[in-house]
This record gives C-alpha cells, structure tokens and sequence, in this order.
C-alpha cells in the first residue's frame, strides 16, 4: 500500500487494491505545539503517517509511528485513533511503523511531546475513518448517514434500528469519498469513550509471558554477535593490538576495527564476550587523561563570577551553591543494533527513540539509499534521552558492511555506563535577598554547565558571561541570570527533562532558603509568589493530600517543590526519615495538571517512574571521571532505587483542560529538590551536592 | 583479568519441563545458553554480573541470575523460565501482573516475574517488608509501587 495517492485537498485517502479490508491512510503533521526535535526530518512534504486498517472479521489495525520505549505511546496512540471507531478494544491490534518520515512524518520520541503532538491529528483520522464506515452503512441501509453511530463494533443506525458489525462495511467503505479536512469534526470533552479511561498497555500480555521483542530479542537466521572493545578514556584511540587470545575463543568470527573501537564478533553472545575480554590493546590516552570529576568540579566553581551588590531593602542575604553531577541514562535493555547487508539493501532492527535518525545513518553508514533502508522498530527497553543518538546504529552497520553477514552489536553494561551521552555536570551558585517583612526582593542564579559534547547550551567557554533579567519561576523584584560552560570534554546529551534535571533542583531548593531566611512557610510563599494558577492549585491539593502543616515524628520531615513545563504543571511533597545513616523516602505525594489526561493509569505510572528517578538521583546517582574517563562500570558503582527505596506514591490528576499536555519528563524536576527540602526540614541541614552524604550537609 | 577459555562440552539441560542438549563452554553463563542456544528470549540481559536480576529464571523453584550462573553449575536443575509459567499468562503472578498494569518499558518484568513467583514459593504471604527484601531487582522505568501491589495481589490469590 502506498500513500501516493494522496490528494493536496483531501485528508484522508483509500489505498488501492483495499479489497475486503478498508485501508486508510491519513495526512497527519504533527501539531506546531510540539517541540521540532533536533536531527527530525519532519517536513511539510510528509504524506501519511498513520494507518488505520478494518477487515471484514472486523478486525482494526492501528499503525503506530512512534516507538514505545515505556512512555506508553502504542497504547495512548492506539487509544486516540480508536476513539471514534467505536471499536472493541480486544479486536485492536497494534503494528509499529518502520523508520519512514516522508510517509509518518517525525517519529522521533523526546521532549514529552508524543501525546500533544499527535492528539489532534489522530482524533482527526478516527473520525474521518468513522465517517466513512457510517456513509457506507448509510447507503446499504438507504438512511442518513447522521442518525449512525459506531458502537461495540457495530454500525448501529438510531432511527432504523439497523444494527451490523463495522467489518461488514469494510469493502464499501473504501469506496466512499474521503472527507475533507474541515468536515472532519472529532468528538470532544464530554463525549469521549475511550480517551480519560484507564487504559492498560496494549504489551502487557507480551511482556508477562516473555513474549514481547525488544531489540536484542530479534531472531536473525545466521546471525553473528559483536562486541565492543573501547578506549575508556575520552577522545583516545587504540594504537595496536592482539587478538591472538581472542582467536582461541570457541566460536570467534572476527576482529573487526571500528574508529577507535574494536568489534570482536562470536558465532553467539558469549563467544563475542569472551573474545573481547580476550583482546589485548594498547591505547594511546591523548590530552584528556588528566580529566576528573575534581577538576571539572574546580574549573566550574573558577567560573563563577562576582554577584552584584543585593538591593538597598534588603534585610538578609542569602548565598548557596549546589553541585550535581554527571548522570547515565542506563537504560535497562543496553544499546543494541542487528543489521543485515545484501546487494544494495539494508535492514535494521533498533530499539531508539529516534527511527528517522536511526534509517539515515544506516543508509549513510552502508551505503545504501535510504529508501532501501528498512529500520524495524522493535519495543524499546526504557530511553530516557539516551536512544535520541543512534551512534549504536552506525557501529552496527559498519560492522554488517565489513563482516559481510548478519550482525547483532551488543553493547555490555559498562559499555553502556561508559560510553553515554551524559546529563551534564552543573555548578549553580545563587545570591538572593528577603526585605525586612521577609518578603524575596532578589534573586541572581548562575549557571555554570560542564558543557562538552551536543549540549553546549550555556555559551562559549572562556566568552564574558553576563546577568541578564529572569531565571527564577517566582513574582521576585529583581531577578538576574548568568550562563556559562567549561567545555569539559565529556560527551553530554539530552536526559529526562533536560535542562530542568538541574535548574529546577536549584530553584525549588534555594527558594526553600530564602523561604527560611524570611520566616516564610514554603506552601504559602508559593502561593504568594507563584503566578500561574493551575501550578498554584497543584501547591494547594498537594498541601492538602501530603498532611503539610502536621507535626512529624523527629527527624522526620517533609518538602515541597513544584514545576512547571511542557505545557503541565506538578507539585511534590516528600517526607524523609533522617534517623538512620542515610535518608529514607517515606511517603511521596505528587498532583499533577496534564490538560487532558489521555490515559491516566499512563500518567500515574509517568509520575511513578519519574519519582523513582528522582529518588534515585538524590540518594544514590552518580558518574564519576577519573582518569579522563568514567569510573562505574556496572550497577554496584552507579547505584538506582530498588523496591526497598520505593516509598508509597499517591499521585492525584487534577481535572484539566480539552487538550493533552507533556507528561514522559514532568514528574521528574520537582522531586528530588522535595526531597532536599524535606531533608532540611528533619535535620536542619541543606542538600547543596548530590547525590546526598549526610556527612556533607551544609 | 583471567582469560576464560574452556572446550566445547555437551550438557543436558532440563528447561520448562524439556529436556535439551548444548554443546557450550562449560563456563557458560545459562542466560546464552536460554537465549542464544534454546532462543529462549524472555530472560533479558541487563548488567552481565548479577547486578540487576533482569536475568532471573528459577533452578528447582529458587530464583537465581542465569547471567551470573554457569551452565556448568545446573547439573539436574530444572530451569523454569518466563516462558514456561504460562503462555496464555494465566499463571497468578501473571495475572497480578497484568491487573496491576505493572509494565513500563517491559524489559526488566520478566525477571521481577521469576522473582516473585520465587519469592511466594518461600514465603506465601509476604508482608511490604518481606517484599522489599526478597524483590531486589532493578527497574529503570521505577515500577516498584505496581510491582509491590501486584505481589501483595497474587499472594491473596494463593500460590501453585
């Protein structure tokens, strides 16, 4: 089936050849309010990129275009475009789409904007499907097309009391003119079936049974596996090397080079492990070996500047500097790429957030045209930001290319630790001041950012960096920022949130000491100083469901902080228990306003995960450069939330407005700055450097 | 670090309820060995030492981290992985699984599966305690209150 069919005026269009089944394919652009993800090829010269398909058993398949990679985007998706389709939700199947912008437009997954994106669109291709269905009912029946509704999978018509299976009309309904985009009316708030129902993912069955593909779970017949072996220091290369070890292994195929990389490649996983390990190499460190944490940590804190003289009004003065580190994406599944090369076609399997991304460097990298280039997109085993690069796609097919067979590239744990694109490493030092009724009147935040790799954000290294207004989210008088970067030579890149990992930690958690150093209770100062009223009503019911106010056992204590951005607003309360030797999340409170809450066990569970994060980042979190490279190497160096540090989550949706907002990253931002704040809060100290030693509370 | 190199050897494997012969080194981790060998793909592979348990299958009903296990350690050991506690996921930690919408991502669930039905294999009728020390594999997505609910959920329900 194809799209080329489709008409600049019409919406919608019939593939041809549909037979008995009806095949749709829709004209859907994103929506402008979702955020243009970098290296996206989408375009306005994109055709279709969704597929609705009924067969005559009255069976829907939903072609979903974009990866799920735990966001739960295959069943949000699947539940918009079903709407109105009136569908049994058992008689849905769910197809992803391969990499193939110029015909599903922008697939890349990132920038919470998978729902906000694609809502509008999608309701849009449900109701011109329905329409369709219905005009053909209409005619077979000899009724107006208005009195027919679809229902249970079922065209039912009121008047007539005629009522049929929708798979019945399959065939007709492909006849039928496609409607126009502005006939085109989806149902809205108030007359939705499916969308705001707690839904469960449409995987779950797969997954409990060991069912479900994720990338290194596709069976490839012949295929080889490959293993890297990496320079560990940044920017080195491998001057020689012996594989006469890794010769002897049973099951060896092959030392292949790859950059400064060497790909070992075994008959099985194993056989790849061992002759990695095997592999004896030289490297020729370059200028980066002296680079460590503690350098990083002095060049930024050399970069701050002088703050300028506080307002006259001011009462008391208030100065902090927190530090945060380097953090991994590590992903569950680690990267993994298997690619097959005949002739002049190339086939990829990919676990990524970015398919687009990931069939243009296969094609670059096998030199091959991208449109014979076919990248499947398998489950993805958790993204986080990481699987926005395809770095992993490019070994892969060159190693495809060389070896000359079926490849899957399986990237080890401590590859995957140590070779990321990490959020950055931040110094922000802030100086800010309260009037003699302890009211904020000043508020200067600095941001120095390690910088390095693709998220250079915060100016030259070594450019004058200079206060410019804002960068502060409360109604403050004066309110000034800085922004610089050292350029450390640290790849850095995109993690869930982004910016907002370190911003937001020190916002909420400066606030707090300005909220002290004025006497101010940090829920009133909120609602004092906040503007935005959704955000202020999520401070309020947070309040409420969190206890705020109570008295706590000692060394118990609880912490607000809030955030705001794409386009949801979030609260959160921790309370933390300090009377043992490291601090215990107890109890985690989060209300949140997403608009529309399209799936709300979806949200929940966002918000759930998000927390998780952010507990784990605060207690136990982070990379550490030594030697100019990273020193963990598996899960016992960076260290993640267990059951035992899940503390009991209430989550609460607030009522919200007619269209979906972001939600993969908003759970993330406030949470661990609650938590500092909580910590505070029990112990009278401040969290100034995560993740938390209670040896360095200031 | 030792290098490992070990003959082809044949072992006869006993895995949901089949009995399988491979020819593997016998250092072997069972992961490759039920996944490259068996293709049996449920088990995941997550951190290769232990770490994270997204490996976990049962030997004689306990739970242990088959990339962390040599094949050689088996010896009559009956492996039961994901895929041989039900297919039509009708097993009671499934289905608590399943209620409970536990899954994000999905990858690490097959273990906490394995985990779980290992866990109420020892002890029926576990409390959130109990739970926190017995289900100590690791979930980037952060599923654990589902996973907590779903536990408590198959424990009413009553083990096989």
């Amino acid at each position: 089936m194809s799209a080329n069919q489709l008409s600049r005026r019409s919406f919608v269009t019939v593939a041809a050849g549909a037979g008995a089944a009806f095949v749709l394919g829709f004209r859907c652009v994103d929506a402008p309010s979702k955020p243009a993800l970098k290296g996206s090829s989408a375009k306005a010269t994109v055709k279709a990129n969704v597929w609705i398909s009924i067969d005559s058993d009255g069976l829907i398949t939903l072609t979903v275009p974009k990866p799920d990679m735990g966001q739960g985007a295959r069943t949000v998706l699947s539940m918009i475009l079903a709407e109105e389709l009136g569908a049994e939700w058992e008689k849905i199947k769910v197809v992803q789409a391969p990499a193939d912008g110029t015909n599903y437009g922008g697939q890349g997954v990132g920038g919470s904007g998978t729902v906000r994106g694609m809502f509008e669109p999608l309701m849009k291709a449900g109701a011109a499907a329905a329409a369709m269905i219905k005009g053909a009912a209409a005619k077979e029946w000899k009724v107006d097309p208005s009195t027919c509704s679809l229902e249970d999978g079922h065209v039912v018509a009121s008047a007539s009391g005629k009522k049929a299976p929708i798979g019945d009309f399959a065939a007709a309904a492909s006849l039928e003119t496609p409607p126009a985009d502005s006939e085109v009316k989806p149902r809205g708030k108030g007359q939705y079936r499916l969308v705001g129902k707690p839904t469960k993912r449409v995987d779950n069955k797969d997954v409990v049974t060991g069912a479900a593909t994720f990338g290194l779970d596709v069976k490839i017949p012949d295929k080889k596996v490959a293993v890297m072996v990496r320079p560990r220091v940044f920017g080195s290369s491998d001057k020689s090397f012996d594989d006469t070890a890794s010769k002897a292994v049973p099951g060896y195929v092959a030392t292949i080079p790859i950059g400064s990389s060497i790909a070992l490649v075994g008959e099985n996983t194993w056989a790849a492990m061992m002759a990695a390990e095997a592999l004896k190499v030289t490297y020729d460190d370059g200028p980066n070996a002296g680079v460590s944490s503690a350098t990083i940590s002095k060049g930024m804190a050399a970069a701050v500047q002088p703050f300028p003289d506080m307002p006259s009004g001011a009462a008391k003065t208030v100065s902090a500097t927190y530090e945060l580190p380097y953090l991994s994406h590590a992903t569950m599944e680690p990267q993994n790429c298997t690619a097959v090369i005949t002739g002049d076609r190339c086939e990829v399997w990919v676990p990524t957030q970015q398919p687009e991304g990931a069939r243009r460097v296969a094609a670059q990298t096998a030199g091959v045209t991208p449109e014979n280039t076919v990248v499947h997109v398998t489950l993805v085993g958790g993204g986080f930001g990481r699987r926005l690069n395809v770095d992993y796609v490019q070994e892969c097919v060159a190693i495809a290319k060389q070896l000359g067979k079926p490849v899957q590239l399986v990237w080890t744990r401590t590859d995957d630790l140590q070779h990321d694109q990490y959020r950055m490493a931040t110094l922000q030092s802030l100086k800010g001041a309260v009037d003699a009724q302890g009211n904020p009147i000043a508020w200067y935040w600095q941001l120095i950012e390690s910088g390095g790799g693709r998220r250079n954000r915060g100016g030259d290294a070594g450019a004058a960096p200079s206060w410019n207004d804002g960068g502060s989210p409360y109604n403050i008088e004066t309110k000034k920022r800085l922004r610089a970067s050292i350029g450390a030579p640290i790849p850095t890149g995109a993690w869930r949130s982004v910016e907002n990992t370190y911003q937001q930690f020190a916002f909420e958690c400066f606030f707090d000491e300005l909220c002290t150093a004025g006497g101010k209770d940090p829920v009133q100062a909120r609602l004092d100083l906040l503007q935005d009223e959704r955000l202020k009503a999520t401070v309020k019911r947070a309040a409420e469901l969190a206890d705020w106010g109570k008295p706590l056992p000692p060394k118990v204590g609880r912490g607000i902080a809030c955030f705001s951005g794409y386009g949801s607003v979030i609260t959160q309360i921790a309370e933390v228990d300090c009377s043992g030797k490291k601090p215990k999340v107890k109890r985690m409170t989060a209300v949140v306003d997403c608009g529309l809450a399209v799936n709300p066990l979806g949200v929940e569970a966002q918000v759930q995960g998000a927390m998780m994060d952010g507990i784990s980042t605060t207690l136990y979190a982070a990379i550490t450069i030594q030697g100019g490279g990273v020193a963990e190497m598996n899960f016992d160096g960076f260290q993640w939330g267990r059951m035992a540090d899940c503390p009991h989550m209430k989550v609460e949706i607030m009522p919200g407005g007619e269209a979906p907002q972001g939600m993969g990253e908003v759970g993330y931002p406030a949470t661990s700055p609650a938590i500092a704040n909580a910590i505070f809060a029990a112990t009278g100290k401040r969290v100034r450097k995560l993740p938390v030693k209670m040896d360095e509370l200031a | 670090m030792g290098i490992r190199r070990h003959a082809l050897a044949k072992f006869s494997v006993n895995v949901n309820g089949k009995h399988q012969e491979v020819d593997v080194p016998a250092d072997t981790p069972l992961l490759w060995v039920l996944r490259d060998n068996l293709g049996l793909t449920g088990a995941k592979f997550g951190c290769g030492a232990g770490y994270c348990g997204a490996c976990t299958v049962l030997v004689d009903g306990k739970a242990v981290r088959s990339c962390s296990y040599e094949i050689q350690q088996l010896k009559n050991g009956k492996v039961t992985t994901i895929e041989g506690l039900s297919a039509s996921a009708d097993h009671p930690v499934q289905k608590a699984w399943l209620d409970n919408d536990v899954p994000q991502c999905g990858y690490c669930q097959a273990g906490q599966i394995m985990s779980a039905v290992a866990l109420l294999n020892s002890k029926p009728h576990p409390n959130e305690a109990d739970i926190d020390a017995g289900m100590t594999n690791l979930c980037r997505c952060g599923t654990y209150q589902r996973i907590r609910q779903a536990v408590l959920a198959a424990s009413k329900e009553g083990r096989r």
